[in-house]
């Protein structure tokens, strides 16, 4: 009743060629901690007033000692190495040092339980039940992953766990208005508009030619940048798309110059972003403008695009980017982590993780002593004008607003790093 | 086996079914829930009443997939774009904001008659091929799914990358206070899947079984036995695909949420891997297979935090298992539940008094798969257990 060892045999090997196969084609299939957008202009409207009564005053997680506080992030597989393990320990060595020179927030402790979902929405879902029904958290935070956070979205509302600064540019967290959820990324629809408006500022005739990456994450940089040269001479001559698996986008720039283009955009990874911007400078030696999503605002894009290729790409970002020696807040940074996390990298994430990190504790402090869940979404609503020590801009919550970070610069590529120029472009809604 | 035999079986395929009908129940008890999170705290081992439900979700499918590969004997590397198939179905019938709102019931159903009409689709070109060629017609399948799901024009329906969310399932209200929404859940997906399971059991002891296992042992002496081989190599897939789309469907029912991203290439080759690990052409190996396929995830987490280079050498550690599991055990978990059963006390002290056990281990260098690899063994060597060896575990 079993197969012959030959076709036993034959079947290891398929298996053996097939992963091997897939293996080689994922490389950098995932999708930066963002994506999607239903419309642009940032208007959500509340469902239901001023009014949190309906929100219960739940004190789980909660103790007179200790908040627990709970996330989900790769932590494993392809994604982890890009999002997980270098976030993760930026919030961790904020949270370590708050308990640790503050004694916590109002004398309790913050305690963070980030739980594996190998960025699958299945497993998310998994990990977050187990976070809520098993260990209790009294809030969830920075939660990653468009996909990964929709399979959790509806429970966590239904369950009335505060689900704060969501790790994800989509709009759909946001917009609109669920009074339990926040979140953190600004969108790319912003993003794209801001990208849009600053070509047509600069090149006002300008032939421009798109290359994105065929996912909410690119169609809304699209969508974005169409929205901001509106009204402008500059025109679309040609879209081109890829597939997140591939790396190599010789045929889209190829097709990008052909169709006439003056000036190129793209919304891709950071490792397609190398390849579009080495083969545009280098092996097609074409001497393009090049206008990039900031997703690819960190050091490796540049490395993979090469030093000299990548000059003058511009970029936007709305944190401190690391090379910024001179900066009090990169520099705090980095003796946090080489203090609480001596093992973790400094990167640019790293330094999101810290950020996030430090707006969670600012709202926790604001919700006072009396801390539950309506109380911490009070608080969250009544954030104004809070400069984070890594942000560029400030950051404004309100009832009508939960959208943390609407402010945000341009970068170009100046030798090894990113370098911020330029005025802040704002698309807060809040006063 | 004797009707003796059989009775110890019987009573633990019993017991099975009745600790998954009051598992639910197990859980609102302090002790046992004390002692759940203990387990997984220790050994990433999460028996939640959601991950059980899940894996019910995952034993619908992989029982599918066994009946494909393991009894007709026919190679899926593509079975996630079936399930994917019969998710995006039932959520799309699901979802509320199609004011499409049909009872659960008819949505997984609807899933599963929709993915079977896919796989007798994808059944009459695969009579063409077969092995390896049909292995890498399957894969394309699921590798062209997520470019499929998020084309514009269908994108209304399937929400494109972002997928669909549907709403959180409530027991009604007639039965407030006896069953909550968990349990709800774990009874509305359990039920359908040991349904499910009991039915290909029948299946592949009744004349559908045995064609499918003459065709997979041989395709010729199938047909000079009077079986229709297109009719049956197209039924396996369609029966596969069916149970494929059921499975597909209380996945979305239960995850209320169906992505591209939910259904990938490596899942897929996952599921190949966890029939192979569960045992091929066995029921007993399918349920072992969806427990491997659900809490591996868990255990291995738990392992990274121990050793970190488990997470890098996860793929390794897979192919290794398997490897390890196609030498030492070709009948999977399955094989070794079946055996182990089988000993009786008596019989192991009086084997090992005798030598027996010792003889049996060192038989294992001469079988022709450890030859294969390691070539002939040396002289010096008795040949031994010439009776042993062969057949005893190759009866299912």
């Amino acid at each position: 009743m079993i197969r012959s060892k030959e076709s036993i045999f034959r079947l290891l090997l398929l298996l053996v060629a097939a992963v091997g196969l897939v293996a080689f084609a994922a490389c950098g299939d995932d999708e930066e901690d963002g994506g999607n957008g239903a419309d642009g202009t940032p208007a959500g409207t509340p469902t239901a007033g001023d009014d949190l009564s309906s929100i219960p005053e739940d004190t789980t997680g909660i103790t007179a000692t200790e908040i627990l506080l709970g996330s989900h992030m790769p932590l494993s597989g392809a994604a982890a190495a890009l999002y997980g393990n270098q976030i993760v320990p930026g919030m961790q060595a904020y949270i370590d040092y708050i308990n640790d020179v503050e004694g916590g927030v109002n004398g309790r402790k913050i305690r963070l339980q980030v739980e594996d979902d190998t960025y699958d929405p299945s497993r998310t879902n998994s990990v977050v039940r187990t976070l809520v029904n098993q260990d209790g958290i009294f809030a969830l935070l920075s939660g990653l992953g468009t996909a990964q956070h929709s399979a959790v979205f509806d429970f966590l509302k239904e369950e009335q766990v505060p689900d704060l600064f969501t790790a994800t540019g989509a709009t759909k967290f946001t917009d609109p208005i669920t009074r339990t959820a926040f979140g953190y990324n600004p969108n790319y629809i912003q993003e794209g508009d801001a990208i849009g408006k600053y070509i047509a500022r600069t090149h006002p005739s300008a032939k421009l030619g798109l290359i994105i990456q065929n996912d909410d994450f690119g169609r809304d940089g699209e969508k974005g940048i169409r929205q901001g040269i509106e009204g402008s001479d500059v025109e679309v001559v040609t879209v081109e798309t890829y597939e997140a698996v591939s790396t190599d986008l010789t045929a889209q720039v190829q097709n990008v110059r052909n169709a006439g283009a003056d000036v190129l955009a793209f919304y891709a990874l950071p490792l397609q972003a190398g390849s579009i911007i080495s083969t545009a400078h280098e092996d097609l030696a074409w001497d393009v403008p090049i206008y990039a999503t900031g997703v690819v605002a960190d050091p490796s894009t540049i490395q993979l695009a090469g030093e000299a290729n990548a000059q003058g790409v511009i970029t936007t970002a709305y944190l401190r980017p690391l090379n910024q020696g001179d900066d009090p807040g990169v520099i705090e940074h980095q003796r946090i982590m080489a203090q609480y996390q001596p093992e973790a990298t400094v990167a640019n994430l790293s330094i999101y993780g810290h950020s996030v990190a430090e707006l969670a504790v600012e709202v926790l402090k604001a919700a006072g002593p009396n801390l539950n869940r309506r109380s911490v979404i009070e608080a969250a609503e009544s954030i104004r004008d809070f400069t984070c020590s890594l942000c560029l801009g400030p950051i404004n919550l309100g009832p009508t607003d939960h959208r943390s970070i609407e402010t945000f610069s341009f970068a170009r590529a100046e030798g090894a790093s990113w370098v911020v120029f330029g005025d802040l472009v704002s698309y807060e809604t809040t006063e | 086996m004797t009707t003796i035999g059989r009775r110890p079986q019987t009573i633990a395929w019993l017991a099975l079914v009745a600790a998954l009908f009051f598992f639910p129940y197990f859980d609102t008890w302090p002790g046992f829930a004390w002692f759940l999170r203990n387990l997984e705290e220790t050994t990433g081992l999460n028996l939640s009443v959601f991950e059980v439900t899940t894996f019910a979700v995952w034993l619908v499918i992989l029982t599918g997939l066994n009946l494909l590969t393991g009894y007709s004997g026919q190679i899926s590397l593509g079975h996630s774009a079936l399930v994917a198939a019969g998710g995006y179905i039932a959520a799309i019938l699901l979802d509320p904001d199609n004011s499409t709102e049909v009872p659960v019931a008819v949505a997984v159903l609807g899933a599963g008659l929709g993915a079977c009409a896919i796989g007798f689709a994808i059944g009459v070109p695969a009579l063409r091929l077969s092995g390896p060629y049909l292995a890498i017609a399957t894969l394309a399948l699921i590798v062209s799914l997520p470019q499929l799901l998020k084309l514009d024009n269908i994108a209304e329906w399937t929400g494109g990358a972002s997928g669909i969310n549907l709403p959180t399932p409530h027991a009604p209200s007639f039965l407030d206070g006896v069953v909550d929404d968990h349990q709800w859940l774990y009874y509305s997906v359990m039920f359908p899947a040991v349904i499910m399971t009991v039915l290909a059991w029948n299946l592949m002891r009744s004349r559908v079984g045995r064609a499918f296992i003459a065709l997979r042992d041989s395709e010729i002496g199938a047909q000079q036995m009077g079986v229709n081989v297109a009719l049956y190599k197209t039924l396996a897939f369609g029966l596969s695909a069916l149970y494929a789309g059921v499975g597909g469907g209380l996945f979305a029912y239960q995850q209320q949420f169906v992505s591209p991203e939910s259904f990938g290439v490596f899942q897929s080759i996952q599921l190949l891997v966890a029939v192979v690990i569960g045992g091929l052409a066995s029921i007993l190996g399918s349920i072992l297979a969806a427990a491997f396929f659900t809490f591996q995830v868990g255990v291995i987490g738990r392992l990274t935090e121990v050793i970190p280079a488990v997470d890098r050498l996860r793929w390794a550690f897979y192919g290794v298992l398997l490897i390890v599991m196609m030498v030492s055990l070709p009948t999977g978990a399955a094989g070794l539940v079946r055996r182990l059963a089988r000993l009786r006390l008596a019989d192991v002290v009086s084997a090992w008094r005798s030598g027996d056990v010792g003889r049996a281990i060192s038989s294992l260098r001469e079988r022709p798969a450890v030859v294969r690899i390691l070539g002939a063994p040396s002289m010096k060597q008795t040949p031994t257990m010439e009776t042993k060896q062969g057949g005893d575990d190759r009866s299912d």
